[in-house]
C-alpha cells in the first residue's frame, strides 16, 4: 500500500477557465510487501485481506476519512482469482470512497514502466527507453518515449514458471512452457531434480529470447509463442532497464552453481536473472539501474494509475463513484453521420444492462450545430435508460456538451461529462467523487475474468 | 507554367519539426522542439534564417497584422441580430493611437441605445472587436448561442446584444451603467500573436461601472479552436454568470 | 543636499526666453515643460497625452527655445516638482555640484555641440553633473546619426560575473521564454541560443508565473546548467523585485536582480515599487547575491509607460524615460535595457518612431552613465515589421550599443512581440565585427560553437548541449 501527497494546482490564477494540474506527487508512506492471503489456489481470504489493509491505515497514522481518494488495483494471478471482483469492490469500500482496477498484463507493464523510472527517463534521454518488468508468471513490457508510452506488451516470461519443493525436486511446470522444454530436448518433468546445466538451457533461451524482443528483431518462434494477447510493434529500445522481482538478480551478482543456489526462492528466478546478466554483458551492453525493481509495479501505480479530469466538466457528486462502466466509442465521422443517434444506440446495446461510457475523441473544437446533434442524439439513443448518462471527451468540450445535454433533460437524470481523458473501445472507466472542480478517473483495459 | 499548387507555407506543422542542415543528434533535437512552440530547431544559412522559417514568420506576422486591420463581417452580427453602435473612434487608426475615444461613446449613441436595447437586464451579452475582428468572426458563431442557451435554461432575463466597432473592454461599464445590466459579458478580440489572430477574449462584470476599478472584472482569455474551444467558454460563462449573480460581486474580490 | 527648487525655479524661469519667431510666426510657450515635450520628434503618445507639438514648424520653434535655455534652466525645472516626486529628488540629488558649476551656463545648443566634438575621457566627466531633464533637452536637439555618433563616444562598463560593455564586444540577453514556464521548453531555448553564441549578457526569462517556487526552479535551472557547461555569464529571472527578493531570502542562486522602472513617482507605485523597496532591494542582493562583481542590478524600461499608468505629470516620454536613467543610477546596474516597441502603436506608431525612441534611449542611457542596451522590438498592432526592427539594430549597432536580445526566431511566444533573433546577434556582430564577452566567447570556441569571431559549422544546433 502506498499512500501518497498529491498536489493539484490551478494554473492559471486570475483567470476563469481555470487549469487544473498535478504539480506534485509525493509518497509520503509505503507499506512493507505482502503476499495475497489465499484460502485456495482459487480464492482470496478477504478477512485476512481486510485485517492487512486496516494495520497499514494503522501503520501509516491515517483514517480513511483522511483519504481523498484513490484506486486498488489488482494485477497479474490474484486477477484471475473467482473471488476478485467482490474482494476489490468490498476492498474499495473498506478503504474509502476507491475506485478499484485490474490491470491487465498491458497495463501493469506500464504501470511498472512509471515505477521503474522509464518514463522520467525518456524526457531526458533521446531514444526509446524500455523496462522489462520481470515477476513470477509474466514479463510485462513498456517503452517510452518523451515520457510516453509507444508500446507495450507482456511474456509468459517469470521466474516461477518452474517450481521447486524444499527438496529441489520440480513441483510445477508452466503449460505454456511446455512446447519449449520439448523443443530443446529437455526432458525433466514433475517430481525430477534437473541439473542446472539444463535450467539454464531453458533460462539462458528465455534470456536471448529477450534481447530479441529489446533489439525489435524477430523473435525465436518459442518465444512469439509467449506473448499474452498481442505481440510488440519490434521497437528497438536504446536503453534497458528490468524491475521486478527476477530484476533483483539480473543487477545482482549471485552464483548459480548448484540445483540448491537456485532454489533460493522455489522457483527459478535467480536462475533467469543471471542468464539475463550474461546475455547483456556478452552483447556489451550496459544495463540502466531502475528507480524500484520489485516494487515497480506498484509504486507506478500508487503514483499512475489515477488521471484527473478537466476543469470544465459537469458532474454529479450524488452518484459518484461509478465502477467498472463499459466504454464506447465514437469517432468523428460518426458524430458528423446523420444516423448518430442510431449508431450510439446499437453500441450502447451490446452492454446491455447496465451502464456505458459514452467516449467522444478527434475533435478539437466542435461548432455549436455540431453539440447541439451531438447532445440530440446522445439524449434520443439513451431516452428509455435510467442510468445516469456518462460522457467522456478526449478534448475540452465537456462543459459544452454536458450542459447542452442537462439542459434538454431538464433534471430527468444526472449527467456525468468529463473531458481531458482518453478512452477507448474495450475500456472500462471508473469515477471517483470530485475534488475540487475535478473528478479522479481510472481507465482500465479489462475487468474480471468472466 | 505548371499547373498545380506550391504548398501552403502556413499548413507546415512545426511541433517536431528540424530544419537543421546536420545535427549532431537530430532525435535530440526533434525532442527539444517538442517541448516548447519557441521557433528552436531551424537551423541557419550563414548567420540568417532559413528562406522557410523566414516566409513562414513573414506569413505569421501577415495574419497577426491584418487581423488588427481588418473589420468584422457584417453578416455575422446581423444574423445573431445584434444592435450595432460604434465609439469616438472615426476609424482604425485612430482606434489604435486613441485609446480614449474607443472606450467612450457620444451622448447621441447612448441615447439611441438606450431607446433600442432592453433597459435593467439581468444579463447583457456585447461585442467589441477589439484588436481582432477575425476573432470575433470565428468564434461569435458557436460562443454566443451556447451563452444564450444556458442563460436562458437558467431563468436569467437577457438584454438586446450589442455590435460595439472600434471597441475597447472599458466600453463596457459606460453601456452597463446606461442600460443597468446586472451582469455584463464582453466578448473583444484579443491583440493577436503571431499566427494566432482568432484568439477572442470574455470579460465579466457584477454592476460593471466606470466608477469601479479594473479589478471589477474577471477574464477568460485564449478562447478559439486551438485554445479554450467557443462553445466550451461559453458553457464555462454561463456558470460563471449564476456565479455572479449569486454573489452580487465580480473581480479579484470573487470567491469562486 | 535640500533645495528650495520652487523658489529657484521662479527666478530663472524670470531670466529664461520662452519666445522666438520663426518664418514670421511667433511661438510662445508657456514653460520648460511644454518646450520639452514640443521639441521632441513627432510621437503618438505625446499626442495622446495632448502634448506635442501641433505641427512641423511649431516642433522647430520649440527646438530653437529650448537650444537657447541652459543646463541650468534645465536643472533647476524639473518636469515633476522635488517636493512631490521622489524620482526628482533622487536625481537632483545625486548632481556632483563642481562638475554641474562647470557646465551649468551651456546653453543646450552649445551642449550638443560640446558632446560632439569632445573626447570620450573628458565627456565621462560630465555625468555627474547631469539631470535627467539636461539628458532628454540635448536628446531632442540631435538628429538619428547625431544620437549615434554621440553614444559611440559614451561606451559604459559594467562587471557582475563577466565585463560588458568593452570596446569591440557585442552582448546579448539569452530570452527563452515559455507559454507555461515548463522548464523542458525554457532550457530547449536556452541551448539553442547558446549554440549561436548568444547569452553572454545574460540568461533571463520573463516568467509567466511569478510565484516563488516556479522562479526559484528557473533560476536554479539556469545556474546548474552553466556551471555543468562553464559557461561564464549571469542568470536572471525577471520577476517582481519582491518575489525575486523572497527567493533570494530562501538561497535561491541569483546573479541579477531585475525590475521595470518608471519616470516618476507615481508611474512606479503603479509598477508595485518605490525607492525605498529598491534600496531594500539592493543591500539584499549585495548581501546574498550569487555573482561575484560590483554590479548586479538589472532594470528595464520604454517610452510611454508613464502615460500608461496616468504618471506622466503632462511631461513628454523622452524626457520621462531620462528620469528612469537617473533612478536606474542610483544602482550601479550590470545591465539595462528599454524595451522601445512593446507598448504599442498608442505611444510609437510605426517603425520610423520606434527608431527615433530607440536611438534616443540607447543615447540618454549611455550619457548619463548606463551600461546600456536595446530590446529592438515591435508588437502585431504596430505600424511595423521585422524590416523596421532590423534597421534599428543595425543602427544602433554602429553606436556601440552595449546588448540586444535574442529570442528564438525573433518570436517571444509568451510576451507576444517580436524581439532580435539568435542569428540577428550572430549576423550583427559579424558585420560590426564585435564578438561576445571575452570569457564567454573563448568558452564559445571552447565549445566548437565560434573560431575567429565567426560561427563555426557546427553552431546553430541545440544537440550539442544535449548529453
Amino acid at each position: 500500500m502506498i499512500f501518497s501527497k498529491i498536489v493539484v494546482t490551478c494554473m492559471r490564477i486570475g483567470s476563469l477557465a481555470p487549469e487544473v494540474k498535478v504539480t506534485q506527487a509525493d509518497i509520503i508512506y509505503q507499506s512493507a510487501i505482502h503476499f495475497t492471503p489465499l484460502i485456495s489456489r482459487t480464492e482470496i481470504d478477504l478477512p485476512a485481506l481486510k485485517t492487512l489493509v486496516a494495520t497499514e491505515y494503522a501503520l501509516a497514522c491515517f483514517r480513511k476519512e483522511e483519504i481523498a481518494t484513490g484506486a486498488i488495483i489488482i494485477t497479474g494471478e490474484t486477477a484471475r482469482k473467482d473471488n476478485a471482483e467482490e474482494v476489490l469492490n468490498v476492498l474499495a469500500e473498506f478503504a474509502g470512497d476507491f475506485v478499484v482496477a485490474t490491470a491487465g498484463p498491458d497495463l501493469e507493464g506500464i504501470l511498472a514502466g512509471f515505477g521503474a523510472g522509464a518514463a522520467s527517463q525518456s524526457d531526458f534521454c533521446t531514444g526509446p527507453v524500455m523496462n522489462l518488468d520481470i515477476g513470477g508468471g509474466t514479463t510485462n513490457a513498456a517503452i517510452f518515449v518523451d515520457g510516453k508510452v509507444v508500446d507495450c506488451f507482456a511474456l509468459d516470461i517469470g521466474g516461477r514458471l518452474i517450481q521447486f519443493d524444499f527438496d529441489s525436486a520440480i513441483i510445477y511446470i508452466a503449460e505454456r512452457l511446455k512446447p519449449l522444454l520439448q523443443a530443446l530436448g529437455l526432458e525433466f518433468g514433475v517430481g525430477s531434480r534437473p541439473k542446472v546445466e539444463e535450467l539454464s538451457c531453458l533460462t539462458d533461451y528465455l534470456a536471448a529470447g529477450l534481447i530479441a524482443v529489446c533489439r525489435g528483431v524477430k523473435v525465436p518462434e518459442f518465444i512469439e509463442e509467449l506473448f499474452i494477447q498481442h505481440v510488440h510493434k519490434r521497437i528497438a529500445a536504446r536503453f534497458i532497464m528490468f524491475s521486478g522481482g527476477v530484476a533483483e538478480y539480473i543487477y545482482r551478482h549471485t552464483e548459480c552453481l548448484t540445483l540448491e543456489d537456485v532454489n533460493f526462492h522455489g522457483d527459478i528466478g535467480p536462475l533467469l536473472g543471471r542468464s539475463i546478466r550474461v546475455a547483456f554483458e556478452k552483447l556489451g551492453h550496459q544495463l540502466i539501474v531502475p528507480k524500484e525493481k520489485i516494487r515497480a509495479t506498484v509504486i507506478g501505480t500508487g503514483t499512475h494509475s489515477l488521471q484527473i479530469s478537466g476543469s470544465t466538466i459537469v458532474f454529479d457528486d450524488a452518484v459518484l463513484p461509478l465502477r467498472n462502466v463499459p466504454v464506447i466509442k465514437i469517432n468523428p465521422a460518426e458524430c458528423a453521420d446523420s444516423g448518430l443517434c442510431d449508431i450510439i444506440r446499437s453500441k450502447i446495446q451490446l452492454h446491455e444492462p447496465g451502464n456505458v461510457a459514452i467516449a467522444f475523441a478527434g475533435i478539437v473544437s466542435p461548432a455549436y450545430s455540431e453539440i447541439k446533434k451531438m447532445a440530440e442524439a446522445v439524449v434520443m439513443a439513451t431516452g428509455s435508460r435510467q442510468e445516469p448518462l456518462v460522457m467522456i471527451i478526449e478534448q475540452d468540450w465537456a462543459k459544452a456538451l454536458g450542459q447542452t445535454i442537462r439542459i434538454m433533460l431538464n433534471g430527468i437524470k444526472p449527467v456525468i461529462c468529463l473531458d481531458r481523458i482518453k478512452a477507448d473501445y474495450g475500456n472500462y472507466i471508473d469515477i471517483g467523487k470530485s475534488i475540487g472542480q475535478v473528478v479522479p478517473v481510472v481507465i482500465k483495459t479489462l475487468v474480471f475474468k468472466s | 507554367m505548371q499547373e498545380g499548387m506550391i504548398r501552403d507555407i502556413a499548413a507546415i506543422e512545426y511541433n517536431g519539426r528540424l530544419t537543421i542542415d546536420k545535427p549532431k543528434d537530430a532525435d535530440s533535437c526533434v525532442r527539444l522542439k517538442k517541448t516548447t512552440n519557441a521557433r528552436i530547431c531551424v537551423g541557419r544559412a550563414g548567420d540568417r534564417i532559413k528562406t522557410e522559417t523566414w516566409l513562414r514568420f513573414r506569413a505569421d506576422h501577415a495574419v497577426a497584422m491584418d487581423a488588427v486591420w481588418s473589420d468584422v463581417d457584417e453578416s455575422v452580427i446581423d444574423q445573431l441580430k445584434f444592435y450595432k453602435i460604434q465609439t469616438l473612434a472615426k476609424d482604425k487608426e485612430q482606434y489604435l493611437t486613441r485609446p480614449d475615444l474607443g472606450r467612450k461613446f457620444s451622448e447621441q449613441t447612448l441615447g439611441e441605445v438606450k431607446k433600442h436595447c432592453v433597459m435593467n437586464p439581468v444579463v447583457q451579452i456585447l461585442v467589441a472587436d477589439g484588436l481582432s475582428s477575425p476573432a470575433i468572426n470565428a468564434n461569435l458563431a458557436d460562443i454566443y448561442p451556447m451563452i444564450v442557451d444556458g442563460v436562458r435554461a437558467n431563468g436569467h432575463q437577457l438584454g438586446t446584444p450589442i455590435f460595439i466597432k472600434y471597441g475597447r473592454v472599458a466600453t463596457m461599464d459606460q453601456l452597463s451603467e446606461a442600460l443597468g445590466a446586472c451582469v455584463t459579458v464582453l466578448l473583444v478580440g484579443e491583440r493577436p500573436g503571431l499566427a494566432t489572430g482568432e484568439s477572442m477574449s470574455c470579460y465579466m462584470a457584477y454592476e460593471s461601472s466606470t466608477a469601479k476599478p479594473e479589478s471589477q472584472r474577471n477574464v477568460i482569455s485564449n478562447i478559439h479552436r486551438n485554445g479554450i474551444p467557443p462553445v466550451e467558454a461559453g458553457a464555462q460563462i454561463v456558470q460563471l454568470i449564476d456565479i455572479l449573480l449569486r454573489e452580487k460581486n465580480s473581480g479579484v474580490t470573487l470567491k469562486l | 543636499m535640500s533645495l528650495n527648487l520652487t523658489l529657484y525655479g521662479e527666478q530663472v524661469r524670470g531670466n529664461m526666453m520662452l519666445k522666438t519667431q520663426l518664418f514670421g510666426s511667433i511661438y510662445r510657450f508657456k514653460d520648460v515643460k511644454e518646450v520639452l515635450a514640443k521639441a521632441n520628434e513627432e510621437k503618438s503618445g505625446d499626442q495622446l497625452a495632448g502634448i506635442g507639438a501641433q505641427n512641423t514648424a511649431e516642433r522647430i520653434a520649440a527646438k530653437v527655445v529650448l537650444s537657447e535655455m541652459t543646463l541650468e534652466d534645465l536643472r533647476y525645472n524639473p518636469v515633476v516638482p522635488y517636493e512631490i516626486d521622489e524620482v526628482t529628488r533622487v536625481n537632483q540629488d545625486s548632481v556632483d555640484s563642481d562638475t554641474f558649476q562647470q557646465i551649468k551656463s551651456m546653453t543646450v545648443g552649445e551642449f550638443r555641440e560640446f558632446i560632439l566634438k569632445t573626447d570620450n575621457s573628458v565627456l565621462a566627466q560630465i555625468r555627474p553633473g547631469l539631470t535627467a531633464e539636461m539628458v532628454a533637452g540635448v536628446t531632442k536637439l540631435m538628429s538619428n546619426l547625431d544620437l549615434v555618433y554621440a553614444a559611440k563616444k559614451l561606451p559604459v562598463v559594467a562587471a557582475c560575473n563577466t565585463t560588458i560593455g568593452e570596446a569591440g564586444t557585442l552582448a546579448s540577453r539569452l530570452q527563452p521564454n515559455h507559454p507555461t514556464d515548463a522548464l523542458e521548453g525554457v532550457m530547449a531555448s536556452v541551448m539553442e541560443g547558446l549554440s549561436y553564441g548568444v547569452g553572454d549578457a545574460v540568461i533571463g526569462l520573463n516568467p509567466a508565473n511569478d510565484s516563488i517556487d516556479s522562479i526559484s526552479d528557473i533560476l536554479k535551472a539556469f545556474k546548474e546548467f552553466v556551471m555543468k557547461w562553464e559557461i561564464p555569464t549571469q542568470n536572471c529571472v525577471l520577476a517582481h523585485v519582491t518575489t525575486q527578493m523572497e527567493a533570494l531570502q530562501k538561497g535561491v542562486p541569483m546573479d541579477l536582480m531585475f525590475q521595470s522602472l518608471a519616470g516618476s513617482q507615481k508611474s512606479n507605485e503603479a509598477f508595485g515599487i518605490n525607492v525605498k523597496l529598491l534600496d531594500e532591494a539592493y543591500r539584499l542582493m549585495q548581501a546574498k547575491k550569487s555573482s561575484t562583481g560590483a554590479n548586479f542590478m538589472y532594470f528595464e524600461t520604454g517610452q510611454g509607460s508613464e502615460l500608461s499608468s496616468e504618471g506622466h505629470a503632462g511631461a513628454d516620454q523622452v524626457t520621462m524615460e531620462a528620469r528612469c536613467y537617473g533612478l536606474a543610477k542610483r544602482y550601479h546596474p550590470f545591465l539595462v535595457n528599454t524595451v522601445v516597441g512593446f507598448i504599442g502603436p498608442e505611444y510609437l506608431y510605426d517603425g520610423r518612431q520606434m527608431i527615433r525612441a530607440g536611438l534616443e534611449d540607447h543615447f540618454m542611457g549611455k550619457l548619463t552613465g548606463l551600461p546600456m542596451g536595446v530590446d529592438v522590438c515591435y508588437t502585431n498592432h504596430m505600424k511595423a515589421d521585422q524590416n523596421d526592427l532590423e534597421n534599428l539594430a543595425i543602427i544602433l549597432s554602429g553606436g556601440d550599443c552595449n546588448y540586444f536580445m535574442g529570442i528564438p526566431g525573433g518570436d517571444d511566444v509568451m510576451l507576444m512581440y517580436q524581439s532580435t533573433s539568435y542569428h540577428d546577434i550572430a549576423a550583427l556582430r559579424e558585420l560590426t565585427g564585435k564578438t561576445p564577452i571575452k570569457e564567454f566567447y573563448e568558452r564559445m570556441v571552447a565549445l566548437g560553437i565560434m573560431q575567429a569571431g565567426r560561427l563555426t559549422a557546427q553552431a546553430g544546433d541545440p544537440s550539442i548541449f544535449t548529453v
